[in-house]
Formats: C-alpha cells, sequence, structure tokens
C-alpha cells in the first residue's frame, strides 16, 4: 500500500499526528460507552466500540502500525463475538476492553512522538494474551449463534469428538467450542479482504467518511498549490514529492474507504507524478493541465460524496460527472484562473471538456460568467447546503480563538468610552443614542458568540470522572454507584482544563475517605452498594460542580485532633463552627488517612484543590454529617476573563471587587463601631465582630473622608475570613474584562490585575485574599 | 531590515554603510540639563505625559501604569531612577515607550530631544564606579561636535534593582 520511504514525508508525519489525534478522541469518547455493556440491551454500544476498533484496525493497517492493528484486530474479535452472543458483559470483560483503551491510548501517544507502534510489539503481545484470554471466558454454551453453529458444522470432524467426549461437561464444551469460534474469526478477520468487503459499508461510519473528505480536501489543495508553484519552478523536487505524497495518500484513503472512483483517478495522477519524479517526464503546462484539471474532477467527486453523506447514500451516484461547481469550487478555481496566464487557461480547455464549461471566459469566476447574475447565486445557493452541512466544525488554534477573546474585550470597552464620552455630555443626540444602543446590542451578541466559542460542555470531563470512579472503586474494594448530572453544562474550555484536577482529588476523596467498604456499611444499616454522585449546574454567573457521597462523613474530631498535632489550629476547638473545622481539610499538608494509600492522602491534595479553584477566582465549599456522607461544592466563575465586579472609589483611585466576594455593604453608624486600645478598629455587625481595613491606609492613597461615617464600609469574605472595607464610594456594578498588570510590575499584594474603565482610566482589581492577608500584616 | 534611505536622517558622518538602519542610532532625551541617550532600537513610540494610574506597594520608580490603546504598561520614572529631584510634569514631558525583553514599559523624562547618530569611536567607556551608584546605568559617554550625551544601559536602568540603590531609593 506504501512504500518505506514515505515515512519521511512531513505530508505523511501530519497525517499521522491527525490520526493518532483523532483516535484518542475516539477512544476518549467511546470509553464512556463501555460502561453500558454491562446492560442487557447493548447491541448498540457493542457496536459503536466495535467500530472504535475497526475503524483504528483499519487506519493502522494503513499507516503500517501493526502493533496496533494487530492489537486492535483482536479487540475488535472479542467485540464481534460479544456481538454475536448479545447478553450483558461482566465486569471482568468490561475491565479488559477499558485496559485495551488504555493500552491502545499510551500507544498512540508514543506514535505522536516517535511515528511508529515498533516499540510496543511486547507490551502489545501480553495485550493480545488478555483480549484472547477474555474472548475464552465470555462464552456461553446455550446461546451458541448460527454462525457458531455452521462453523461447527464446518469444523465437524474436529468437533464433534470432544463434543461428544465430553457431553457431561458444559464448561469444557464451552470453551473449546469458543476456542473454534476464535480460531475461525482470527482466519476470517486477519483476511482483510474478507472483513473489510463483507463489512466495510456498514462500518464506515459517517465520522469516519467526514474525516476522509475534509483531508481529501485539504490534500487536494495541497496537490493544487503545490502545482501551480510548480509551473513557475519546474525543477522543484520537494514539491514534486510533496505533491505525490498528497495524491498518494489520497489514493491510499481512497481505497481504504472504497471510493474507487477517486481511487481510479489517483492512480492516474500518481503514475503521472510518478513519471515526473523519476525525471522521466519534464514538468511544462501541458502536464500541469492535465494534472490541474484531473485533480478538479477528483474535487468533483469529494464535493459529490460531501453532499451524498447527508442523505447516507455514498457510494451510490458518484460516477456522473458533476454540473454546478459548489461554492468552494468556484472559490478554488478563481484562484486557479488568476494564477494561470490565458495560454494556459485554454490549454487546460483542451485538456478538459468538463472544465471548459465551468471556466470558459479564461479569468472570470465561473460565477461571473452569466450575463444573468440572479440565477448564477441561485445556482450557487442550491449548491451550498451540503458542502456546509459536510463541514460542521472545523479546528482552530486556542491562541486564535483567546486573540478573538481578548479583541472582543477591547471593543466591549472602547464602545463604553464612545458611547458614555465626557463630550457628549449635555447633548441632545437622539439618533446617536439609537446607533449607541444598536452598537450596544450587537456587542453584546458579539461577546455571547466569542464566549460560547471558548465553551464546552462537562460531558467529556465527566466521562473521564466515571472511569476514575470504577478505577477506584474497584482498586479500593468498594461498591460505587456513581450519578452524573448537568454533564451538558458548559464552561471555558480553560476553565474545564484548570478543574480535572481538583475534581479528581475530591472525588477520590469521596470514594477513599467517603464511603465505606461494604461490610461497613451494612454495619451501618446502610446499602452495601455506596453512592457517589457528580452535578452541575448554573447559579447566577458561576458553576456549581457538586460532589457528594453517602459514605460515612467527616470526622470533626479527627479533623480537631490532626490540626491540632499540625499546629494549625488558631482558636479553641471549642468555638469552631464545623464550616470552620472542615476548611481545615484544605490548610497545606493536612490529611486525615489513617493510612497512606496510593490513591489519596499523600498529605497533598485538598489544600492543591483549594488553590486552583481559587486561581479560577472560584471556591470550594464542605458541608458533611457523621454518618450520612459528606457534599463538596465547587463555584466558579464561567469565564476566566471576565468578572462581574463592584467598583469603588477611594479618593482618584477606583479598584473593583469581585461580586462574588461582597456580603454586604451599609454606611455605618457610630454605634457600630468600637475601638480596641491598641488603635484596632472594629464593626459590630449583627453578631459578628470584624475589622475594619481602610483600603486608603492599605495602599497608601489620599481618600475624600476619613471618617467612618461619611463612607461606605463594604463586608468582603475570603476563606471564612470577613473583613469591613472601608471606602469612599460604590460606583456601580459592571463586567470587568480583566487584564494582567505588566510581568515587569510582577507580583503585588491584594491586586490581581486591572481593568479598563469607561472612561479610558484604569481600574484595579482587587484580590481579596491577599488583601486580608495584607491587612493582616500590617495590623 | 531593508534599507532605506528615506527614513535616515543623512547626517556629517559618513556613507550610510550599515545593514541596520538602527544601528548606532540613539534617542536622546533631557533629564534637567543633561542630554541622556539609549539605542532606538527599543523604542516603539514617544507619547505625551498622560494620566498614571498608581499601583500600590510597587517599587517607588515605578510610577503605576497607563492604558494605550487598550494595552496596560507600567511607567518608570527616570529621575526617581537616578534619585534626581522631582520635578512637575509640564507639556513637555514625554513616555518614551520601550519594549524590553518582551516587556513594554514606559519611561518618564523631562524631555526627548533627537534622534542621534553616534558611531563606537565616539563612545568612550563610562567611569569606574562602585556598583551601587547611579553610574551604573551608564553603558558610554558619547562624544559629540559640541556637547556630550550620557548612553544608557536600558537593561540595567529597567531591572537592576542594586541593594544599595533600593536602599537609598527607599
Amino acid at each position: 500500500m506504501s512504500e518505506s520511504s514515505i515515512h519521511l514525508d512531513p505530508e505523511t508525519l501530519e497525517m499521522i499526528n491527525a490520526f493518532v489525534s483523532e483516535a484518542i478522541d475516539s477512544l476518549d469518547m467511546n470509553e464512556p460507552i463501555v460502561e453500558l455493556l454491562r446492560e442487557e440491551d447493548n447491541s448498540e454500544h457493542i457496536n459503536s466500540i466495535f467500530r472504535v476498533f475497526h475503524t483504528l484496525k483499519g487506519l493502522s493497517g494503513f499507516f503500517e502500525m501493526y502493533v496496533i492493528n494487530k492489537v486492535t484486530h483482536e479487540a475488535e474479535t472479542l467485540l464481534d463475538v460479544m456481538r454475536k452472543q448479545n447478553s450483558k458483559q461482566t465486569e471482568e470483560s468490561l475491565t479488559v476492553i477499558y485496559s485495551a483503551f488504555d493500552f491502545l491510548r499510551d500507544l498512540l501517544q508514543k506514535v505522536s512522538v516517535s511515528f511508529t507502534d515498533k516499540q510496543s510489539e511486547e507490551e502489545a503481545e501480553d495485550m493480545i494474551l488478555i483480549i484472547k484470554d477474555a474472548l475464552q471466558k465470555i462464552q456461553n454454551p446455550q446461546e451458541i449463534s448460527e454462525l457458531d453453529f455452521l462453523i461447527d458444522m464446518e469444523n465437524d470432524e474436529d468437533v464433534s469428538p470432544e463434543d461428544f467426549f465430553m457431553q457431561n461437561s458444559s464448561d469444557e464444551i464451552n470453551s473449546s467450542q469458543s476456542k473454534k469460534v476464535v480460531d475461525n474469526y482470527s482466519n476470517n478477520a486477519s483476511d482483510p479482504d474478507l472483513t473489510d468487503d463483507d463489512n466495510l459499508e456498514s462500518y464506515v461510519s459517517n465520522d469516519l467518511m467526514e474525516q476522509y473528505l475534509s483531508s481529501a480536501n485539504e490534500l487536494l489543495d495541497l496537490a493544487e498549490n503545490n502545482l501551480l508553484v510548480l509551473e513557475e519552478d519546474p525543477k522543484n523536487a520537494e514539491l514534486i514529492g510533496s505533491t505525490f505524497g498528497a495524491i498518494h495518500s489520497l489514493k491510499g484513503n481512497s481505497g481504504f474507504m472504497g471510493v474507487s472512483e477517486v481511487e481510479e483517478i489517483s492512480i492516474e495522477v500518481e503514475s503521472i507524478l510518478d513519471s515526473v519524479r523519476s525525471k522521466e517526464l519534464d514538468i511544462d503546462t501541458t502536464i500541469i493541465s492535465i494534472l490541474l484539471s484531473n485533480i478538479e474532477t477528483i474535487r468533483d467527486r469529494i464535493s459529490k460524496l460531501q453532499g451524498n453523506q447527508i442523505s447516507n447514500s455514498v457510494f451510490s451516484n458518484i460516477s456522473e460527472p458533476k454540473k454546478v461547481p459548489s461554492v468552494e469550487m468556484s472559490l478554488h478555481k478563481e484562484n486557479a484562473s488568476l494564477v494561470l496566464s490565458d495560454h494556459e487557461c485554454n490549454n487546460l480547455i483542451e485538456e478538459n471538456e468538463d472544465y471548459h464549461d465551468e471556466s470558459a471566459e479564461e479569468t472570470a469566476p465561473p460565477e461571473l460568467k452569466k450575463p444573468d447574475n440572479a440565477t448564477s447565486t441561485a445556482q450557487v445557493k442550491k449548491t451550498t447546503p451540503p458542502a456546509a452541512m459536510a463541514k460542521k466544525d472545523i479546528r482552530v488554534e486556542t491562541s486564535k480563538i483567546d486573540k478573538l477573546f481578548d479583541l472582543v474585550g477591547e471593543l466591549i470597552t472602547i464602545e463604553t468610552m464612545v458611547t458614555h464620552s465626557p463630550d457628549l455630555n449635555g447633548l441632545q443626540l437622539p439618533n446617536f443614542l439609537k446607533s449607541a444602543n444598536m452598537l450596544n446590542k450587537i456587542t453584546r451578541e458579539l461577546q455571547e458568540i466569542t464566549m460560547s466559542v471558548r465553551m464546552m460542555p462537562l460531558i467529556n470531563l465527566f466521562n473521564k470522572m466515571k472511569r476514575l470512579v470504577r478505577d477506584v472503586s474497584i482498586k479500593m474494594e468498594k461498591k460505587v454507584n456513581f450519578e452524573i448530572s448537568g454533564e451538558e453544562t458548559e464552561m471555558d474550555k480553560n476553565v474545564i482544563d484548570e478543574i480535572a484536577d481538583p475534581l479528581v482529588h475530591i472525588l477520590r476523596n469521596a470514594i477513599d475517605h467517603g464511603v465505606e467498604t461494604p461490610k461497613a456499611r451494612l454495619a451501618a444499616g446502610k446499602s452495601e452498594m455506596g453512592t457517589v454522585s457528580l452535578k452541575a449546574r448554573y447559579e447566577g454567573n458561576e458553576i456549581l460542580i457538586i460532589v457528594k457521597d453517602d459514605g460515612k462523613g467527616i470526622n470533626r474530631e479527627a479533623i480537631l485532633k490532626k490540626a491540632e498535632e499540625r499546629g494549625l489550629l488558631t482558636q479553641s476547638a471549642d468555638k469552631m463552627s464545623d464550616k470552620e473545622v472542615f476548611s481545615l481539610l484544605f490548610e497545606p499538608g493536612f490529611s486525615t488517612a489513617e493510612k497512606l494509600t496510593d490513591i489519596s492522602g499523600r498529605g497533598v491534595g485538598m489544600d492543591v484543590v483549594k488553590k486552583n479553584i481559587e486561581k479560577l477566582h472560584g471556591s470550594v465549599d464542605v458541608i458533611s454529617k457523621q454518618g450520612e456522607g459528606s457534599t463538596f461544592t465547587l463555584r466558579i466563575p464561567l469565564t476566566l476573563a471576565i468578572m462581574e465586579a463592584m467598583l469603588i472609589r477611594v479618593g482618584e483611585a477606583r479598584y473593583a471587587l469581585p461580586l462574588l466576594a461582597i456580603d454586604e455593604s451599609f454606611r455605618v453608624l457610630p454605634n457600630m463601631i468600637s475601638k480596641t486600645m491598641d488603635g484596632l478598629e472594629v464593626c459590630n455587625l449583627r453578631d459578628d465582630v470584624l475589622p475594619v481595613v481602610r483600603l486608603h491606609e492599605l495602599f497608601n492613597i489620599t481618600p475624600d473622608n476619613t471618617e467612618l461615617e461619611k463612607g461606605i464600609l463594604i463586608i468582603i469574605e475570603s476563606r471564612e475570613k470577613k473583613i469591613a472595607l472601608f471606602v469612599d464610594e460604590i460606583v456601580g456594578q459592571q463586567q470587568a474584562v480583566i487584564k494582567a498588570l505588566s510581568d515587569y510590575i510582577g507580583k503585588v499584594q491584594g491586586i490581581t490585575g486591572c481593568m479598563i474603565l469607561g472612561d479610558g482610566g484604569i481600574g484595579l482589581i482587587i484580590d481579596i485574599e491577599s488583601l486580608i492577608d495584607l491587612s493582616e500584616t500590617i495590623n | 531590515m531593508t534599507q532605506n534611505d528615506e527614513l535616515i536622517d543623512v547626517d556629517d558622518f559618513g556613507t550610510e554603510d550599515s545593514e541596520n538602519t538602527m544601528l548606532d542610532r540613539y534617542l536622546t532625551f533631557k533629564l534637567g540639563t543633561e542630554q541622556y541617550a539609549f539605542e532606538i532600537k527599543y523604542v516603539t513610540e514617544i507619547i505625551g505625559i498622560q494620566k498614571i494610574t498608581p499601583v500600590p506597594n510597587i517599587k517607588d520608580y515605578i510610577k503605576g501604569i497607563i492604558n494605550l490603546r487598550g494595552i496596560i504598561y507600567p511607567v518608570v520614572c527616570v529621575r526617581n531612577r537616578f534619585n534626581l529631584p522631582v520635578v512637575p510634569y509640564n507639556d513637555r514631558t514625554c513616555i518614551v515607550v520601550v519594549n524590553v525583553k518582551e516587556n513594554g514599559i514606559g519611561l518618564i523624562v523631562d524631555e526627548v530631544s533627537e534622534v542621534l547618530k553616534i558611531l563606537p569611536e565616539q563612545i568612550s567607556t563610562p567611569p569606574q564606579t562602585n556598583k551601587g551608584s547611579q553610574s551604573r546605568f551608564i553603558s558610554g559617554i558619547g562624544k559629540l561636535a559640541n556637547n556630550i550625551v550620557i548612553i544608557l544601559d536600558i537593561n540595567k536602568l529597567l531591572h537592576d534593582d542594586n541593594e544599595l540603590d533600593n536602599e537609598s531609593d527607599v
């Protein structure tokens, strides 16, 4: 199918990369389905998993990765047997499938570095043994399918004596039969023609087809561009090689996908390119034209396929030449014709009548060739939907999205600056206001869309957690029923990445420390099966992620004891509320696990959880009741870059406080304030006594006034600590687009960043936690 | 970097033989009566003084931050850095925005003078000093026809926080 030199070809390397990332995606996506195999009606799920292996097998074969090929082949066989059996699967066989997933994922990761899978041959052997072993185990004599039966018939000579011999021991019959079946399948499947021809149509998933089509388009683009350059620079061997590689890959893919039309043309193009490469043929405009027109023909077929894919009639109708070019094609032709001279175009036209029809007027793009523009537009429109539907998503570098995000932030700021410009004060501008309103609407919408681009549902993360819970509970010998809800909740991609680790920690803890062993649960009068739930939902501008278990709960006394040992107690234990006690869990170096396990309790963990969440401007809460379980609640703002803020003023300086951290604000009455003998001011608020922190003192600025009664006190809270912050005035509430202070300035205590205000000025964004720390050091 | 003669101030220092139009070119500015200079390649733009938002609890010579078309720049007061007496800003006070080590930073100077070509042979080594003194920021003395320019090492100016210097700064 391919030759050894192809491994050096950057085009192939790129394809391998695409293969690896798509294969890993597919493993990740389908992993949660494995869990469903234990259900009764699982044929659909088995098919899905089967397809994963099948696709991987096909592609790895194409890329000559025979280790992956072999393993997936075995796994596929296993699934095939399961499918024929059509019964629910045991824990054991699920474990095998999971480990096959893991193995493949690891291997694929290695492939992405080394571009070969040969280094893992030995591990693969082990894996194959495990799978084969599982195969033997899953067969059940009561449910010999028709095919098994047939096989038995075919192998009559071999089987019947055994059959006869071991009539009374159904187990043994079972295993011997299974062996036969396995062998038969192995033989069957090891002959690729047989399997592929039989099954191809049903197994070529839409996804795979879509990948093929988009990669085909890319390859064609590449080839086409190369050819156009080659025309100027016919001796460029690198370009010839790369063009050859592209067409070669296309040929291979098409062969694999069974798109014979494209394959045939590609073979022709490839052979021309081959003669060019071996210098038998010199590149001239005629050759280029022939090649280009052939590429156009392939493109035609591909577009057709793209259209057809929707209606699922992939393999029919592709041989008719296409009459109406799609928009994409027209664009390409436009490009092409701009580069080609008239003469070359004519050459091209002579070569290919089809093409002639479409590009008639030398350099004119096809849309313009007819005098009646309306009809041609209509024509274009008619062909657009299939192409657009076939390409429903594109991969975009995250850096581009971040840039877009930044720009939208700028836009919002500038918009406020323009519409609230001081120059406008006192002017009657009805038309301006109207336009300003429209502008505002559009920028809001733009912001929402931009945000939504980065938003991803939590489902992938949650699915990973399913797997984690399964592994941990098996390892800890605990029975856990894991419930998930709200996985459709969407979150900023960057935030999702950041909460994965904390979530892993919390879930591990819930199972390791929370849920009791089945014995202990029964003794406590609970059901043997513990329940751990993972929920997500929106609440205002935040997302709540809640992990709840019905285990033994957190032992207040144990925490206090440990905290005392480690010198973490700052006040008398009796006075501490449960909330305060539980928050000790998040102190660095705290771990209540009586024995260290390899899963949790390494003394790191919860404090890291807290730190990570706070980095996201979020918070963690614990509620727990001894004997009934614990609930961990993560509150995370929807996105990192924009924050709901309360704008305050002290003298000339303006600051933004994260709205999340504000409890309340009020004007001070004289009787609320008392002064301790060392001059510390405190505010009596209902039952609380809170220290008063004057922001102007912390930040060394001149306030409007220093009398507490004339300003505002804002109660802010972080890490269970509350202070009353004294400021001149509350300016208002607004969305803050968070910008970093310069690296040059470095970390500033009490400040996390800054925002640009409506008048073009800068507001500093206060970091509540470090502000409270700062106030403590000063006092 | 292409050679573009139109952009070059053709001056008295002979033929243009450099590949790099920025080579040997210095932006000169004034603090009080003294002329200072640093290499033009660091300069991205020069703007008039504008409202500076102070940032609490940072180094003395960093006056705060400014918003320049949506980008935040920290601003360093060069007078402050040199321990020179602070003078009120006026309409000649400028912020020279430089880009050093990927950081955009504004430098407040009394007055920007001109762009000069100073050839290496016109530059003599700086006076020997003890490390802590402000003269560690000097990379050389440029001797021109009728005046002397103090050439600054912008990296040291921005990043060299010598202990001694900090003491004298605070």
